[in-house]
């Protein structure tokens, strides 16, 4: 998982010099100083301001990456401008005037950038010449000192270095308490969180798809493999039996008995691994979708069931397969444990959510700690980043719901 | 009858053919893949009857009853049957689809799992009943169908003893074999047979009755 946090700056007081970071701080207040210019313009002509913040802050958000720092998230979709329709809304928007504020805030840094440069940088430059200045013959005159020699003109210059060193640490902390204050400014933290579950969504629709390819390289690995076997052991015996019953010798009941029974195992065997397979992934399915499958799934319940669905557009594959083994493991715990005479599943789903209930008349009680099933519907919800609400006291009856949010629902295919 | 046999397992393949021939029937050619089959399909019309496997390369998917589909629209009059691992309804479906509901075009259809190849006897009845121009479904296949099936149709006006003798005409059964199978005495089974016609309206068709009411009842 990666996510694009600002990386903690905790360097060497000294080593610090070693590094690109003075460089790239005195390039980042530099460039600050230069993008002031056109606010003190947009002052001037004010109703303009909030358009030319938003530029600034686009340019803001990636100026950062000069300090090695995380680029600042931008605005959600619904602000984004251009499309210029946008517009109305950033204006109304916390973050739209908070953009204002940065700009402001960002002249005044420049101001203090370009004070820091002028002043420092003509002290800087002033001291550590000064050994130079005896040498064309004048004399350097600092209040009620005169330099005239080298060796005291030295120690300005050592003042000079020292001075650098100041001024370079101010820059770095000019730059980044600049950044950070215009982080907190101008970052969307809807934007983050949203690109954080975007990135969740994501990445559990994968693991669930992940599944979900396994469980068909199983299916196709008994198909090709045991499956075919098995049907191959079946005409073999077949086939001796028939020659056995046609050869000359009689009688061999005991022997054709024991074929027999070899034969109806293998029989079994097959019809045993169709039917693991056909748990597996339930060609309804993948043909016609979850509602079909589901209602199958009650059809085939021992348990009668109704299923309640509306008709509603595919989901993704996986989310499909998964939310299917749910009902599943809930049909088979309804079997085992609860006694109930009939089960109800409902299926809604609206623009935001998609909402599987599960109901039985069963004697309730159920827990994840008192069955595996519990435990499995509640990792699988888990994966798919749903939620899940178990209602099941005492005697009954017993109500499940799990709510999936459309950001999974569609999470990859967006 | 010339029969061609299309199963990606060489062991299969060869027991297939092997049990056809030792019941005196010819085995035309035997293929082991899709491409193979389509060719064969393609070049030499000298089969009455092409037995199938569901799953074969290229694709590994649906490639023999897909081959079986345009064989039956070029040469409606070759019996198909085919052989399959699964219960699965919609091969069986896509294929019944195809089954000749006229008069003028006797080629028959068969569904049946893998292994009732072992079952040897009721593979060469299955494999005479398709090459006849009947149906022949696995008995399992029929028990998948009819349970996933929500109730509604001309079958519901159909009696529990209707229903019974139905099933077994779908497996392919004659007449005299139902009759002994549910100890009826054959004009019984006759007058129940008359009557499944009579109720699924199909006594003025011109078409195979019994074929018909077969596919009537598999029907989704």
């Amino acid at each position: 998982m990666s996510f694009s946090r600002p990386r903690s700056h905790r360097v060497h007081p000294v080593g610090v010099f070693g590094t690109s970071l003075p460089w790239r701080a005195i390039a980042y207040v530099l460039s600050g100083i230069m993008l002031a210019g056109p606010t003190i313009v947009f002052l001037a002509a004010f109703p303009l301001l909030p358009a030319w913040s938003w530029c600034l802050s686009a340019v803001e958000r990636q100026r950062v990456r000069l300090l090695r720092l995380g680029t600042i998230p931008g605005p959600p979709d619904g602000l984004r401008v251009p499309p210029l329709r946008n517009a109305p809304a950033r204006l109304y928007s916390s973050l739209g005037w908070r953009e204002v504020g940065a700009t402001l805030l960002h002249l005044l840094y420049a101001a203090l950038g370009y004070a820091l440069f002028v002043f420092g940088g003509t002290a800087i430059i002033t001291l550590i010449a000064a050994p130079l200045l005896p040498l064309t013959g004048q004399k350097y005159v600092v209040g009620e000192w005169q330099i005239d020699q080298p060796a005291t003109a030295l120690l300005f210059t050592l003042l000079g270095v020292l001075l650098l060193i100041v001024f370079l640490y101010a820059v770095m902390l000019l730059a980044v308490s600049q950044a950070a204050t215009t982080r907190v400014l101008i970052g969307s933290k809807i934007e983050s969180l949203e690109r954080q579950v975007d990135m969740l969504a994501g990445e559990s629709v994968a693991l669930v798809e992940a599944f979900e390819d396994e469980r068909r390289r199983i299916e196709r690995d008994l198909h090709d493999g045991p499956q075919q076997h098995l049907a191959a052991a079946a005409l073999h015996l077949g086939v001796l039996r028939t020659q056995l019953t046609a050869s000359a010798r009689t009688p061999h009941s005991a022997e054709l008995s024991t074929l027999e029974a070899a034969h109806l195992e293998v029989e079994h065997a097959l019809d045993a691994m169709r039917a693991a397979v056909s748990g597996l992934r339930p060609r309804l399915l993948v043909e016609d979708g979850l509602a079909a499958a589901l209602a199958e799934l009650a059809a085939r319940s021992p348990i009668p069931a109704v299923v309640e669905a509306h008709t509603f557009p595919r989901l993704q594959a996986p989310v499909e397969a998964s939310l299917y083994s749910i009902a599943s493991e809930f049909f088979t715990n309804a079997l085992k444990h609860s006694g109930a005479a009939c089960i109800t599943v409902a299926l809604t789903s609206s623009a935001q959510e998609l909402r599987l209930t599960f109901s039985d008349d069963g004697r309730g009680g159920a827990n994840a700690e008192n069955g595996t099933g519990l435990v499995g519907i509640e990792h699988r919800v888990e994966l798919l980043g749903g939620a899940m609400l178990l209602s099941s006291p005492r005697g009954g009856p017993t109500v499940l719901t799990i709510q999936v949010p459309e950001s999974i629902l569609n999470g990859a295919a967006r | 009858m010339r029969i061609g046999v299309a199963e990606d397992v060489a062991l299969l393949r060869e027991g297939i053919a092997a049990i056809l021939e030792q019941h005196g029937h010819i085995v035309a050619w035997t293929v082991e893949d899709a491409d193979r089959l389509r060719a064969q399909l393609g070049t030499a019309d000298d089969i009455d009857l092409l037995i199938a496997d569901v799953r074969m390369p290229p694709h590994n998917t649906d490639d023999g009853p897909r081959a079986a589909v345009d064989l039956r629209a070029r040469r409606p009059t070759v019996g198909i049957l085919i052989l399959s691992q699964h219960l699965g309804n919609e091969y069986a479906r896509s294929l019944l689809a195809t089954a000749p509901d006229a008069p003028d075009a006797p080629g028959g259809t068969g569904y049946q799992l893998k292994e009732r190849v072992g079952r040897v006897a009721d593979f060469i009845h299955s494999v005479e009943t398709v090459g006849a121009g009947g149906v022949s479904i696995d008995p399992k296949v029929i028990a998948h169908l009819m349970q996933e099936r929500a109730d509604h149709g001309p079958l519901d006006t159909l009696g529990d003893r209707e229903r019974e003798v139905l099933a077994l005409m779908a497996e392919g059964q004659t007449n005299e074999q139902i009759a002994q199978t549910l100890h009826f005495s054959p004009a019984t089974v006759e007058r129940h047979i008359s009557a499944i016609f009579t109720k699924l309206a199909l006594n003025t068709h011109p078409g195979n009755k019994r074929v018909l009411a077969v596919l009537e009842y598999l029907r989704d």
